[in-house]
């Protein structure tokens, strides 16, 4: 299972990719914004990690432009953000995130929300 | 007789008539210089009080326009010292706040680290003694405690993302405040010895983090109620409530 990490942040990018070797998933590719992402995004990406504050593409303006690509509609979009006001959160599943993390995060709650969408893919 | 009277008339007439000439040549000018003189005095003292009179409305509307530029400067510095007062005592109070939130932040990283590692070198110590080299179950439990301590301190690195953005919005409201500052600044520059600082030393030019780029609210605390609320939204979305 292939996984697109988005983050402007070197360190978070290195942090969620071994999270993500930890509990079992070592095929990832990494993009450091939303224009980035876009282009590293193929039919072969399973699952999408991103970050919503970003340089020249948000997180929420990327899983947008994911969900008009026929290869993006169904891909499960996880968010790992810092930002953590009931509004922000609506206003990224109304933009099509699938489920949501708040920095700082452990592996437990990562694998817990990706086991999720991929035994029960959200909407 | 009528002889006599008729000389003695004609004598007194020709006496009065030369008195009345000398009397007229009294009140008759002297000559045309002195009446070319006497014209041209009184048209200067017309002149001169049609000259005063000008001037004067000249001066009461510059005057009128000099205290206009003044209230005018009086008003723009009331307004800039309310900006100014609201800026050091809002921005400066919350970037004050968010700084000790970035001490606090690092401080609360630096031990959860420091304890990780701890744990770490005490299983590395339980590692090299004779009970456990014997005993390779033991051994093999305690090199998975010491790779979750290693990789806890991974995870305890976050606070690097998070306290880059906290001090990115203090960078922000720095640069607010700073401009705000250069603003009221320029208000003081009347040009008349050129500008007083050149366009370049605007401090806005300098590269700042765009709002987009960090959030705001971004904070180490509370993750796990912060969490709970995002996963009580994702449900409701989910049943679609």
């Amino acid at each position: 299972m292939k996984f697109l990490v988005v983050d402007d942040s070197v360190t978070m990018r290195r942090i969620v990719v071994n999270s993500l070797q930890r509990i079992g998933f070592t095929d990832c590719v990494e993009a450091s914004d939303g224009v980035e992402a876009l282009a590293r995004f193929d039919s072969s990406i399973a699952f999408v990690i991103t970050d919503w504050n970003m340089p020249n593409m948000s997180g929420t303006e990327l899983v947008q432009a994911l969900r008009q690509r026929n290869d993006g509609r169904s891909v499960p979009v996880l968010m790992v953000t810092a930002r953590s006001v009931r509004e922000d959160i609506i206003t990224a599943l109304e933009a099509g995130v699938n489920n949501y993390i708040v920095k700082p995060f452990t592996p437990q709650v990562l694998k817990e929300k990706i086991d999720s969408l991929i035994v029960s893919p959200a909407a | 007789m009528p002889n006599e009277r008729t000389s003695e008339l004609l004598y007194d007439t020709a006496s009065t008539l030369r008195l009345l000439d000398a009397e007229l040549g009294e009140l008759a000018p002297r000559n045309t210089a002195e009446v070319a003189s006497a014209l041209k005095t009184a048209s200067a003292s017309a002149g001169f009080a049609a000259a005063a009179e000008a001037e004067a409305t000249d001066l009461s509307a510059r005057f009128v326009h000099a205290l206009g530029e003044v209230h005018a400067m009086l008003a723009s510095i009331r307004t800039g010292r309310e900006q100014i007062r609201v800026a050091t005592t809002e921005r400066l109070s919350h970037s004050n706040d968010k700084l000790g939130e970035v001490s606090s932040a690092t401080e609360s990283a630096a031990i959860d680290i420091m304890d990780a590692l701890e744990r770490a070198i005490a299983n590395v110590d339980e590692l090299e003694t004779d009970e456990v080299l014997i005993d390779a179950e033991r051994g093999n439990a305690i090199r998975g405690d010491l790779r979750e301590e290693l990789f806890a301190v991974m995870g305890h690195m976050q606070f690097q993302d998070i306290t880059s953005q906290q001090i990115m919005h203090v960078q922000s409201m720095l640069a607010d405040l700073e401009g705000r500052l250069a603003d009221m600044a320029a208000r003081f520059d009347t040009g008349f010895d050129g500008p007083a600082r050149s366009p370049d030393a605007r401090p806005m030019a300098r590269a700042l983090p765009t709002q987009s780029v960090f959030d705001s609210n971004a904070s180490l605390a509370d993750a796990e109620a912060r969490q709970a609320l995002a996963d009580s939204l994702v449900g409701r979305s989910a049943r679609g409530v």
